[in-house]
């Protein structure tokens, strides 16, 4: 039993086919009376690092520890904390993305996880916009690429 | 005479490695972890999980030894096409192989 094209989609058929352990043909059986469901707002999804809904900044530990934020209100830079929306982030259980406050959209690698660049996106929860914290990292969950600071060049914008 | 034995109702079917007729989801391992539904009374799809959406739990029939949907319970899980394709169903129960 897989899924169908190895596409992670909302409504992707199933279907069965020869087996090649790949991720898409591999379940977990959950007993309903054992199902502890989802985190809710303010609690902590254990396996992505984040509480659900809470507001956080993202601060580079380079020497000036300056705060990821958005130029164009789409591009991903460093920049001194300044007070904008465009400096805070959530955890969005729903969509298991990483929320802007400026608007509600998502981290996204641009071109569909096809280059390096980082931006805000409408949220599709395709895996280029799914990131866990582990180890004081954002750690993309397909190609295991960290959140990193272009260049290590600890300047703004 | 001899009698037949009666189909078990509860505990493991250790042939099948399931529970008998134990609600479960069929959860992917892929990164969304969306879950095995099925929608109409026949496609089986992936869907994010909802609370208490019985179409999205399956239990397994001691009887038929087919899986079945908690919502459509006259329905199993079913290779399309008498087995001949590779989509999978969820249709009228018939114990046939597929």
């Amino acid at each position: 039993m897989e899924v169908s094209g190895n596409q992670d989609q909302e409504n992707r058929n199933i279907a069965v086919n020869n087996r090649n352990n790949g991720l898409h043909q591999q379940w977990d059986i959950v007993y309903v009376d054992e199902w502890k469901g989802e985190p809710k707002k303010g609690e902590m999804n254990e396996e992505y690092g984040m509480i659900v809904e809470k507001d956080f900044h993202v601060v580079s530990q380079m020497k000036e520890h300056r705060y990821l934020d958005l130029i164009n209100n789409r591009n991903f830079v460093i920049k001194t904390p300044n007070g904008r929306n465009t400096q805070t982030w959530y955890f969005h259980q729903q969509s298991l993305t990483i929320r802007t406050r400026y608007n509600n959209q998502s981290w996204d690698i641009k071109s569909a996880g096809r280059t390096n660049q980082m931006q805000i996106w409408s949220t599709n929860s395709g895996w280029f916009q799914i990131f866990r914290y582990q180890g004081e990292k954002f750690v993309n969950i397909q190609n295991r690429k960290v959140l990193d600071v272009s260049g290590g060049k600890d300047v703004e914008g | 005479m001899d009698k037949q034995t009666k189909e078990a109702t509860e505990g493991i079917n250790e042939e099948f490695g399931l529970h008998i007729n134990r609600p479960f989801y069929m959860r992917s391992r892929l990164p969304m972890k969306r879950i095995a539904e099925c929608v109409g009374a026949n496609n089986v799809v992936l869907k994010r999980w909802r609370n208490n959406v019985r179409a999205q739990q399956w239990y397994f029939d001691g009887v038929s030894k087919t899986i079945k949907n908690n919502y459509w319970k006259s329905h199993s899980l079913d290779i399309q096409g008498n087995g001949a394709s590779n989509n999978l169903r969820c249709t009228t129960t018939n114990s046939r192989w597929w």
